[in-house]
């Protein structure tokens, strides 16, 4: 997704405007000088700066449009996987004490693959064999604390 | 340095769980860099959670093997496919894939890892010379010479890892600004942390840099059309390393110029080994007896782009490990690593603790004399990792980077930021702002606020200060000259329309590129 540069140089220069506008709000220490918004005030300057830089380079640039989207005219599985590569690792994030990682897992590359057009048979065991060997590499061996949820009673 | 830290720091290396580190770094670094579309920086990044669990000098082995596999492993996917590995590796795909329909796929990737390890080998001892020297030096830094490091290490980032300078800034002051979340270095207020306790220790850099070189590649990646293995020309009789000493005997000058070359442009800090292969092909066409043999299958600008590339990889670590400011992405993980595991780089460790940056500098001579046999094989099992197809690869790799991410503190918290860093990443890296200075700018971030804060109390807010001692001075005055210079040639350029031409240049480039890769040309 390309943007237009009349588009990121207000961005930009708003989002300065927001910075020095949130480092005036920290609280200074008495006695110091040059406190906590010294550096946050600099940058949000730098990126006033840059951003007028760029707005103001945009009024010569040859952009068609704001938005280009024109790159995401690939088959529409494609866009699917690339929406469930984003949506899956939320629901996966939310239902992951609950549902556990080893099922989560394996549903959520067994859906990509599928996505991205690998055989089922290669997708079930890729995705089973993948997940388990992570599982037990991150929560039996680096013991990280992965919730094994609805397959809790099952698993080692 | 004496023979015993020598000795020691030696030893340290050759404990079985260093080599274990280094051996299965290599390994994991093969495989990413023999893919197309995963870069070394992406596998160092992937990495990151699994050194939590080790001693810090296998971890940074671990780093290090990887990352020299990965750079020469990217000259697979090149030579056999058209399809550079790694940026690095970028500089020379062409030559390299003119060798292949020559039927030299052999000799190109025998000589790819060859040169290699001899660059890197060429690197790591300029490295071990030249770093306790520039220790000792830098000791009397203050820091204003600290602060002036580290704004020359942001400075060459940003100059150099994109067209337009601009963009290169934008990424900088954001890397900066994500830095600066959480307990403020002097009053420890809290700052940008909107009330959420997971900030108060500042954003942590891994998911960051897992979002932004895993997930926004993957992400890239989605928009082509190709998510099968790829066809390959036929390669004839694979035989690692044959006709490697006829090569040496050659072309020794452009092994040597290439190798040297590399050790300088990456011991800059910020610049990193990437742009020493560009440089190095260049040079060795420009100096070379037959000009016009290049881009038609010739070894010899190969041979010199690829010694640079991994001897430019480890003198990166020069900045890093003397002064703490790292030379590129990989290095400034490298550095994150080290401080979490309690070892701050800089000179006081070469007084504090010796044998610790020798034992460092020692892995790369390991990992360098491991591309020999790692290399025979990679070239001759290249074909069989290129066919895995990358329907395969991408979910394995999405599901590594939820684990990394969620492992930093085992909360899901990293995973969010991971998802957010991915996304950001894809819009940056699309419309032309460089993801390295991101990246640099949140590790430095830190070390440039500390030393600007105390700097400015000590010269009571008088900029001129940070001229009066003579270091200072000159850096400073080297400093405000590359700036001067990059923004008059930038203005220069704007004035003349040079800019807007070269924008409307480069997208019509990068869409006749993306339309190759749909097949649609």
């Amino acid at each position: 997704m390309r943007m237009s540069d009349r588009v990121i140089g207000p961005a930009l220069l708003l989002f300065g405007v927001v910075v020095i506008w949130g480092a005036y709000g920290l609280p200074s220490v008495p006695g110091v000088r040059f406190g906590a918004d010294l550096m946050p005030t600099l940058i949000g300057a730098c990126l006033i700066g840059l951003g007028l830089a760029i707005t103001i380079g945009s009024v010569w640039s040859p952009q068609k449009g704001l938005i280009d989207l024109s790159e995401w005219q690939v088959p529409a599985r494609h866009k699917l996987a690339a929406l469930w590569s984003m949506i899956g690792l939320v629901i996966g994030g939310l239902l992951f004490e609950e549902i556990g990682f080893p099922l989560l897992g394996v549903i959520y590359m067994s859906v990509l693959m599928t996505l991205m057009g690998t055989r089922p048979k290669t997708t079930a065991i890729v995705s089973i064999l993948v997940v388990a060997a992570l599982y037990l590499g991150f929560s039996k061996g680096l013991l990280v604390p992965l919730p094994a949820g609805l397959l809790g009673g099952l698993l080692p | 340095m004496s023979f015993d830290i020598l000795a020691s720091a030696l030893g340290i290396v050759l404990q079985p769980a260093v080599l274990l580190s280094i051996t299965l770094g290599a390994i994991y670094g093969l495989f990413i860099g023999a893919l197309p579309g995963l870069t070394a920086t992406m596998s160092t990044a992937l990495l990151v959670p699994i050194t939590f669990y080790m001693d810090p000098l296998p971890a940074i082995s671990l780093i290090v093997s990887s990352t020299a596999m990965a750079i020469s492993a990217g000259d697979i996917p090149g030579t056999l496919l058209r399809i550079p590995g790694t940026p690095a590796s970028a500089a020379y795909t062409d030559e390299s894939y003119q060798m292949t329909l020559k039927g030299k796929a052999s000799q190109a990737l025998s000589l790819g890892f060859f040169f290699s390890a001899m660059g890197g080998l060429i690197g790591a001892t300029v490295l071990l010379l030249i770093g306790p020297m520039l220790a000792r030096i830098s000791l009397n830094f203050s820091s204003f010479e600290f602060f002036w490091l580290a704004v020359l290490g942001l400075l060459t980032c940003a100059l150099v890892s994109g067209s337009n300078i601009t963009r290169g800034f934008v990424s900088l002051m954001f890397g900066l600004l994500i830095a600066t979340v959480g307990l403020d270095v002097t009053t420890g207020a809290p700052r940008f942390t909107f009330g959420q306790i997971e900030l108060m220790g500042g954003v942590s850099f891994i998911p960051v840099m897992i979002g932004m070189f895993a997930f926004s590649e993957i992400l890239r990646g989605f928009t082509t059309s190709k998510t099968g293995a790829q066809k390959m020309p036929e390669l004839g009789r694979i035989v690692p390393f044959k006709g490697i000493g006829q090569l040496l005997r050659k072309y020794p000058f452009s092994a040597l110029r290439g190798a040297a070359l590399g050790t300088s442009v990456g011991a800059l800090p910020g610049v990193g080994g990437d742009l020493a292969a560009w440089i190095a092909y260049g040079m060795s066409r420009r100096f070379s007896k037959t000009p016009e043999k290049f881009g038609t299958g010739h070894p010899e600008g190969l041979i010199e782009a690829t010694s640079s590339n991994n001897a430019g990889l480890s003198s990166a670590w020069i900045p890093a490990l003397v002064f703490g400011i790292p030379g590129d992405a990989v290095t400034a993980i490298a550095v994150g690593v080290l401080f979490m595991k309690g070892v701050a780089p800089g000179p006081r460790l070469f007084v504090e603790n010796p044998t610790m940056p020798t034992a460092i500098i020692m892995t790369f001579f390991v990992a360098n004399l491991l591309l020999f046999p790692l290399g025979f094989v990679a070239i001759k099992v290249a074909r069989h990792v290129l066919s895995i197809p990358r329907s395969v690869i991408v979910p394995i790799i999405l599901i590594c980077c939820f684990l990394g991410s969620y492992a930093v503190n085992n909360t899901l918290f990293g995973v969010w930021i991971m998802l957010i860093a991915g996304i950001v990443g894809y819009l940056m890296e699309r419309n032309g702002f460089p993801i390295a200075p991101v990246i640099l700018g949140l590790v430095l971030g830190p070390v440039l606020e500390r030393n600007f804060i105390m700097s400015m109390q000590i010269a009571n807010g008088d900029l001129m200060g940070f001229f009066e001692r003579p270091i200072a001075c000159g850096l400073g005055i080297l400093i405000c000259g590359i700036f001067s210079l990059a923004v008059l040639n930038g203005l220069r350029r704007w004035m003349t329309g040079e800019t807007a031409k070269r924008r409307q240049k480069l997208l019509t480039e990068a869409e006749q590129v993306a339309r190759t890769q749909n097949g649609d040309a």
